[in-house]
């Protein structure tokens, strides 16, 4: 076929319309079109920047974004509004307000040292720091539903290493066994934190996997819950995650939808003041904390250990407690810690009969076995009164104001025998 | 290509790469946050 037939018929196929498989070809290839524009060995050098630049980024964080004008981890920075607070950011709080030659005292523990049922202007610890002076620093590191040896006393660990006198205050509900951090549950979280990047002591014992006596605490928590956390804290020590997207939450934006902040979820967390109210004290007592089943029910203490135990399982008992006691803290570190062990609110008391009265009573055991393995514990035992309570343990402002007059005389005394008035 | 569009296709995939460095890095900080729930994440 001659030349010149090939090329109209080359010409006469390009310019026909579309065959009907033709008309629904994309007109466009997104893959192609990022293949052909993308620059793969760029673009992976890019996620290594990217990755690397928000790590070095997350070392610094918390020094760039610290807590301003901290007073307590309040709701919307604190685990009930899904934000954990880091170590770091814990530590820099610290070392921005107190200078090192104070005597510092740092407040641990739940929600009872934490200042619930107390406002942000009535909150104990300012009463406290009032009440110890200018010599003095005190600062709330206590997160609501911790144990006596979590949130804040992981950092104590690091803070008396860089504070030459350094006091740790912090309160036990009244348990048959004070908590361990290095259990699983939320709080585990900072516990892991501080341990990967070196800010506790080492002390192996409390390491070991929980044992049978954990097992009360280990059901309420999914099984894997410890791994998890042991893994993002070791992953956290070089990565530095968890500070960087803490502080630019607080700082910027937040990201996590919560139930709390559902009409403001982006909103900085610095945006957010104090939520807390300050209660009044209760008059009736709740129903529901009188007649739940649970540990941290009044009953349900009653029920589970204190009953009639005997002399011989007392002993036992008694023995158990030691045990975790020694677990708690190394030995070191312990002439610096004061424990209050605290008591229940005297309404909730008078609804109990004899037996059980008798039973809570003995809870006290606790407090000497904590004593024996050198613990300073202040027992709070009938020391506050039905107005001084607004629920069947969290003290109302008066009650606060109470419990300052309390911590201070303790911290006084330890100060001077720990030599720290010379 | 051109010279300047194969430039422009380097900035381009080194922006998209920093942004995927930077997600990676968020998102290990919501697996490591101990909410653990599956609408949480996306949220």
């Amino acid at each position: 076929m001659p030349q010149a037939v090939l090329e109209r018929q080359r010409l006469k196929t390009e310019s026909a319309p579309p065959s009907g498989r033709d008309k629904y070809a994309a007109p466009f290839d997104l893959y192609e079109s990022i293949g052909k524009h993308l620059r793969l060995p760029t673009l992976a050098s890019g996620i290594v920047a990217g990755f690397a630049a928000c790590a070095i980024l997350g070392h610094y964080a918390p020094l760039f974004w610290p807590i301003k004008h901290f007073q307590r981890f309040h709701h919307f920075i604190n685990e009930s509004s899904d934000y954990f607070p880091t170590a770091n950011q814990m530590l820099t709080v610290v070392r921005k307000q107190v200078p090192r030659h104070k005597i510092l005292v740092v407040i641990g523990g739940g929600s009872v040292t934490w200042g619930a049922s107390q406002s942000a202007a009535d909150v104990w610890s300012h009463k406290l720091q009032e009440k110890l002076g200018d010599r003095y620093a005190v600062v709330n590191l206590a997160l609501p539903a911790n144990g006596a040896f979590e949130a804040g006393y992981l950092v104590f660990e690091q803070l008396r290493r860089e504070y030459p006198r350094a006091i740790f205050i912090t309160s036990g509900l009244p348990k048959v066994r004070m908590e361990r951090p290095a259990k699983g549950g939320r709080a585990a979280y900072l516990f892991y934190d501080c341990l990967f990047k070196g800010y506790l002591e080492n002390f192996p014992p409390r390491l070991e996997p929980p044992g049978e006596a954990d097992s009360v605490r280990n059901d309420l928590y999914i099984g894997d819950e410890r791994q998890e956390r042991w893994l993002g804290g070791l992953l956290d020590s070089f990565l530095r995650f968890q500070d960087l997207w803490n502080a630019v939450g607080y700082q910027h934006f937040f990201t996590v939808y919560t139930t709390t902040t559902e009409k403001s979820m982006w909103r900085a967390r610095r945006a957010y003041a104090d939520p807390e109210w300050s209660y009044p004290s209760q008059t009736k007592p709740d129903e529901k904390w009188l007649n739940r089943r649970g540990d941290g029910t009044i009953p349900g203490l009653s029920r589970r250990f204190y009953k009639d135990a005997g002399k011989k399982k007392m002993e036992k008992i008694v023995a158990k407690i030691m045990e975790e006691a020694e677990l708690q803290a190394p030995k070191d570190v312990r002439p610096q810690i004061i424990l209050m062990h605290i008591d229940f609110s005297p309404l909730y008391k008078s609804t109990l009969d004899e037996t059980e009265k008798a039973a809570l009573n003995r809870r006290w055991i606790v407090s000497d076995a904590y004593r024996k393995c050198g613990y300073q514990v202040v027992d709070l035992k009938d020391r506050f009164e039905q107005e001084d309570y607004a629920d069947f343990v969290h003290h109302t402002p008066k009650g606060g104001q109470k419990l300052a007059a309390i911590a201070a005389q303790a911290i006084e005394k330890r100060a001077c025998a720990l030599g720290y008035l010379r | 290509m051109p010279r300047s569009k194969d430039f422009l296709a380097h900035v381009l995939s080194l922006a998209a790469g920093l942004l995927i460095g930077c997600i990676l890095h968020y998102v290990l900080y919501r697996i490591a946050v101990p909410v653990n729930t599956f609408v949480y994440f996306f949220f």
